[in-house]
């Protein structure tokens, strides 16, 4: 059982992205991101992380730098999949 | 107008006239420049658009703008000389400030854009690139790199709603062409099909175009003035 904040961005996370794809797949925290295997077109996967960016500021009050080198790094990239877009996310709420 | 614009390489030349005339047009201009200026009509935000740190944290603070529009990237050096004969120093600053500068702000920008889903985004070249002038190999590379970032990075934003068209002038009296002989201005000039150099206003009208709703369709496109 994850804590509240990592329950409360899965869900919210998961529900964007949910919410974003018009195909009847269903999403889960194994779904990439990015790479062939990604669901996401590339406007769909903007503006998922811009929703991302807007819960971490107002829900969280964390700043989410989606231009970070970490972040933006293809083979150890948050985006890889959900999951691991929101354990970067519970990190940066750990260090506030 | 409720409009706001961001415009690189506000505080002198072409980008601070590009500013001048937009505020005068009702839009909402912040310049970002390396120097203050008291006197401007609009908000300065020292910035050196090479620095991808300081890029990021000036762009980072107009987040929670909803009126951001367009960014224009007026900010360039030039240095005419043979490549044989250029420092690295120089080689390094020309890319950083003209190509990298374009790269860093359209980047961060177009994030910024892409939450609003409209924008526009103008970036600068020179009839230098069409014309393969002799001495300006490295700026003119400088540029090419600009115009095909521009082309490419139009593609992307589209979806988004954004266009990202580039403008490419002849020769304009400002310091970035103060140390040039007239004689080889002449000479460029005469290679465009209307000989004669631009004004900082010939600029202004079609960046104005540009960001008028008459030219949502207009992307990608590079937009000689002159012509070539």
């Amino acid at each position: 059982m994850g804590t509240p904040i990592r329950e409360q961005c899965e869900q919210h996370i998961l529900s964007i992205a949910q919410g974003l794809l018009a195909s009847p797949l269903i999403v889960t925290l194994d779904t990439p991101l990015i790479g062939r295997d990604s669901p996401f077109k590339s406007r769909q996967l903007v503006e998922l992380l811009v929703a991302v960016e807007e819960f971490c500021d107002e829900t969280l009050s964390v700043t989410f730098d989606w231009t970070s080198d970490s972040a933006l790094s293809e083979n150890r990239s948050v985006y890889r999949t959900l999951e691991t877009l929101v354990a970067y996310i519970v990190q940066l709420t750990e260090g506030r | 107008m409720n409009k706001t614009l961001l415009i690189t390489g506000a505080s002198r030349g072409l980008g601070y006239h590009l500013a001048q005339r937009a505020t005068e047009d009702g839009y909402r201009v912040i310049g970002l420049a390396r120097h203050t200026l008291p006197e401007a009509s609009f908000e300065i935000r020292l910035c050196d658009v090479s620095d991808p740190a300081a890029v990021k944290q000036v762009m980072s603070s107009f987040k929670r703008e909803k009126t951001l529009y367009g960014l224009i990237n007026a900010a360039g050096i030039a240095s005419m000389n043979l490549t044989l004969l250029m420092p690295t120093q120089t080689i390094e600053r020309l890319v950083a400030v003209n190509l990298l500068g374009t790269i860093y702000c359209s980047q961060m920008v177009g994030w910024l854009l892409a939450r609003q889903k409209q924008g526009r985004i103008i970036n600068f070249s020179t009839i230098a690139v069409h014309l393969a002038l002799k001495g300006e190999a490295v700026y003119a590379a400088s540029k090419a790199g600009v115009e095909s970032f521009s082309r490419t990075f139009a593609r992307e934003m589209a979806e988004h709603g954004t266009t990202v068209n580039v403008l490419a002038p002849g020769p304009i009296d400002t310091d970035l062409i103060a140390k040039v002989s007239s004689e080889r201005i002449q000479e460029v000039v005469n290679q465009q099909v209307i000989s004669r150099k631009a004004i900082p206003e010939d600029v202004y009208q079609t960046v104005k175009w540009l960001l008028s709703e008459e030219a949502a369709m207009i992307s990608g496109e590079i937009i000689h003035l002159g012509g070539v």
